[in-house]
């Protein structure tokens, strides 16, 4: 087996995303932001990273210790953040802390403001009004935010792809069918259903993402079925027939290549639609539960504190740069896939 | 007598920046009015980009002119402004393009389409247009021109669109007439009437006509002189008696002898292995508001034919008469009523899976070798894939090595097996379908219109492959193609066929030498 390398065609579309010089940047920008979320626990935690006491290593953020292990009288977790524990922990050692010492859901008892609290140097951009610290809370929002959205990007992607591909190269009455039952499907208004399903249960993440999947693999249907419609006359595909390959075996091999083009160039714009709808739901309260750390629920809160703009202006510009990036790849990437780019003006006679 | 075009030390580069390939080179040409100038050369000869480069039509800047200079009526026309380019295309300089399905815009009528250059150029009103255009159509001998004004480009057939477009090219009275490959996309009865219309038109019109083609017949007919074009270069210039009867150039040479010639070795086994009777491909056509089926076209209609080992069955039509659906329906690709025979066995009825074993014995070649290869593919994947679904050879191996024996077979390099398509030129990407049809040992294989999208030095290669492969592996054929010089070197029976019939079926030479329908007859006259 060689080793997997770009054909030409791929190597020129590389070269053409690369041009795009703010695309380019945008995605590197985007990988290094969303890699440090990835680590969000080490950046921001509520335990220390690395506890030297009484001649022994502990390791707080992978295991949990009661709080006897450190002299306490409780047998549950230990709380680092109280001062007697710390007070206990530092007699006969010392502790590494993350450079945000907050968990997203922890209570800063010792903010000297009330809550919400201006930026400080304790809390880098304020608290809000539960008195949690906002860069805590953002930075876990952030990776649940484009978590969200990939995963959803990629399972309706996936759905949408293969109804697309059957409803394309079998065609007929399966692609009739098919259509009008997307037709009757995409005419449902969704919010509302949104909303009345979450009268129904506890929305958590995985629910979530299972009702706005319902509706959301709808979108890139029609891309994939008019390429399908369009490659099932090749020759090479006839070939592959008389050759009497499986269609199962056509579709995957020799025409879904070339639905990827239109896949690819659609998938970042899905992600942004993705994470506009999870932002949305949980700034009107039907989204994640109460608690989790979301933009929608910071955004709703600098609505309701306007006294405290650090709030709305951090989820504002969160979510613009998040999104203005995201958008900046895609057209990176619809670039890259332009045949009239990839091949340099009209073709030649 | 002064030069109306003149061509001097002419060079085109394709590419950006420092990545500049140089395409044509150094060509020199004169034309003189009222005279033919045939461009001839094979495909990537670099023919249509230098008549292109005439009326600046060339994707610029892509392209560019390292150097070279070109001046029609003493205007310098490289490098001229856009206002004076658009004075001379369409006036002083018609264009007739090789396609008339898409070089006419399928959603104005002809008198709107027509209409649009002589308001451009002539300012013309539109009552005085009308006249103007009528009498243009009749000059392009439309049938019906008048009541024609209103009619779409789809209402007209293949030949008519082409009239049309001359009509648009000489509305102006153009003093030099470009026509890039003005027949190819035609039918050969169309495109005698094609030719002798072009003719006829520049002795009228007293225009000069630079005609670019790879058909020697049709440069023969028509061409006053001839100029031979090859990688870039024009390497033989001069009357066209002259270059015909006594070429100097070894590539002319070789370009005027590329005919294919030969026939068929002749065949004692008579064991029948394909079989149709019968044989029905009806589409219906669907009117009204609740889309009854109200007829049928009939692209095949009830054709019986037989293909013995060892033989090819040559079918013969102008497009549109059903052949290749034929072909389809017999490898049951396409729906078809009637009795289908393969090996004795009735295959008109059998589900996919019990056609799959079949298949292998039963294969097929597509007339666009850059259509019928994935691109996506190596060539020893293409090759192996049908080894796979059909279980032949152990593991991928063995599967290789079959596939590059089928490579040498079919004349090619074993080392190619690593490419992809788009690294192999069109004579090779056909063999590579060859390759891929026979390493199943077929017993069967239909040829679609294998050589049509190749060069004619390359089709002669490719008829010799397969007359090889035939007697060595005895495989039956069927041949379908619309040129008749292949079928006759490939044929030992032949069907002609039009509307969805067979007009006349036979040996093929006896049918060459003694057509006795009238439609044969005609067919025949066009062609040879």
């Amino acid at each position: 087996m060689k080793a997997p390398r770009l054909n030409p065609i791929n190597q020129r579309r590389w070269a053409q995303f690369r041009a795009n010089r703010r695309g380019w940047w945008s995605l590197w920008l985007f990988l290094v932001l969303f890699g440090l979320s990835l680590g969000a626990e080490l950046i921001a935690n509520d335990r220390p990273l690395l506890v030297h006491y009484d001649g022994d290593w502990y390791f707080p953020v992978l295991v949990s210790y009661p709080e006897t292990t450190f002299g306490g009288d409780f047998p549950t977790e230990t709380a680092y953040r109280d001062p007697y524990v710390a007070e206990l922990i530092n007699a006969q050692g010392w502790m590494l802390w993350p450079p945000i010492p907050y968990h997203y859901d922890t209570i800063n008892y010792a903010s000297e403001s009330a809550a919400p609290a201006p930026p400080s140097a304790a809390n880098w951009l304020g608290t809000d009004d539960q008195a949690r610290d906002v860069l805590a809370r953002l930075i876990y929002g952030f990776r649940l935010s484009v978590l969200f959205g990939l995963a959803l990007t990629l399972a309706s992607s996936v759905i949408g792809v293969a109804v697309g591909a059957v409803q394309g190269y079998f065609g007929g009455r399966t692609d009739l069918l098919g259509q009008r039952f997307i037709e009757i499907w995409a005419g449902l208004p969704v919010l509302y259903l949104l909303i009345i399903m979450a009268g129904f249960v506890q929305p958590n993440f995985w629910w979530l993402l299972g009702i706005m999947l319902l509706f959301s693999w709808t979108q890139l249907v029609g891309v994939v079925r008019a390429e399908f419609l369009r490659v099932r006359n090749f020759d090479y595909v006839k070939a592959a027939r008389a050759l009497g390959v499986a269609d199962r075996v056509i579709i995957v091999r020799h025409a879904l290549p070339n639905a990827m083009v239109a896949t690819v160039t659609f998938m970042p714009f899905i992600l942004t639609g993705s994470i506009t709808t999870l932002t949305s739901l949980d700034f009107l309260g039907f989204g994640l539960p109460p608690g989790s750390p979301s933009l929608g629920e910071l955004l709703a809160q600098g609505k309701n504190n306007l006294q405290a703009p650090w709030l709305g202006l951090t989820a504002f510009f969160t979510l613009a740069i998040m999104l203005s990036l995201l958008v900046f790849i895609g057209e990176a990437a619809r670039d890259a896939f332009d045949p009239r780019k990839t091949f340099g003006g009209g073709g030649s006679a | 007598m002064s030069a109306l075009l003149q061509i001097e030390d002419l060079s085109i580069a394709f590419g950006r920046g420092g990545r500049q390939t140089p395409v044509v080179q150094g060509v020199n040409l004169t034309l003189n009015a009222r005279e033919t100038l045939a461009l001839v050369g094979e495909s990537g000869s670099g023919k249509s980009i230098t008549a292109l480069s005439v009326p600046q039509l060339l994707p610029y800047p892509l392209a560019s002119h390292p150097t070279g200079r070109i001046t029609l009526e003493g205007e310098s026309l490289l490098g001229a402004s856009t206002a004076t380019l658009r004075r001379f295309r369409g006036g002083a300089l018609g264009m007739v393009f090789q396609e008339p399905m898409t070089s006419l815009n399928p959603v104005h009528t002809l008198e709107k389409q027509i209409g649009e250059t002589l308001r451009i150029h002539q300012g013309l009103g539109a009552a005085a247009a009308r006249d103007r255009i009528v009498e243009l159509l009749e000059m392009v001998r439309l049938p019906e021109a008048s009541a024609r004004l209103g009619a779409f480009p789809h209402q007209l057939s293949g030949g008519q669109r082409q009239r049309v477009m001359i009509a648009m090219a000489i509305a102006n009275n153009p003093r030099l007439l470009i026509a890039d490959e003005p027949t190819t996309a035609l039918d050969v009865t169309i495109q005698a009437e094609i030719l002798e219309l072009l003719a006829d038109l520049k002795q009228r019109l007293d225009m000069a006509m630079l005609l670019i083609s790879h058909d020697l017949n049709v440069v023969r007919r028509v061409a006053d002189r001839v100029a031979v074009m090859q990688q870039g270069r024009v390497v033989e210039q001069g009357e066209a008696e002259r270059v015909f009867d006594q070429p100097r150039n070894e590539y002319t040479r070789a370009l005027i002898a590329a005919e294919p010639s030969g026939r068929p070795r002749p065949v004692a086994n008579t064991q029948t292995l394909l079989e149709a009777r019968d044989l029905r491909v009806w589409f219906p056509r669907r009117g009204g508001l609740l889309k009854r089926v109200t007829g049928y076209l009939k692209a095949v209609d009830g054709i019986d034919l037989q293909v013995s080992a060892g033989e090819t069955l040559g079918v013969v039509g102008e497009s549109g008469s059903g052949k290749t659906t034929l072909g389809m329906a017999l490898l049951r690709l396409q729906a078809a009523t009637g009795e289908i025979r393969f090996e004795g066995r009735d295959i008109s009825r059998l589900g996919k899976g019990a056609l799959r074993p079949l298949r292998r014995r039963l294969q097929v070649v597509f007339q666009d070798p850059y259509g019928s290869l994935s691109p996506r593919m190596s060539v020893e994947q293409i090759i192996g894939e049908g080894l796979a679904v059909h279980r032949i050879g152990a593991d991928a191996a063995e599967r290789g090595a079959l596939a590059r024996e089928a490579l040498a077979e079919v004349g090619l390099d074993p080392a190619l097996a690593e490419r992809f398509p788009h690294e192999l030129s069109g004579g090779q990407r056909q063999r590579v379908a060859v390759a891929r049809a026979i390493v199943l040992k077929p017993a069967v294989v239909v040829l679609d219109e294998p050589t049509s999208a190749l060069d004619r030095s390359v089709q002669t290669q490719l008829v010799e492959l397969l007359r090889t492969l035939q007697a060595r592996h005895g495989l039956a054929y069927v041949f379908i193609s619309h040129d008749l010089k292949i079928v006759r070197a490939m044929s030992h029976r032949m069907l002609v066929m039009q509307d969805g019939k067979v007009v006349e079926a036979g040996p093929a030479e006896r049918i060459f030498t003694d057509p006795q329908a009238a439609y044969t007859q005609r067919l025949l006259a066009a062609a040879l």
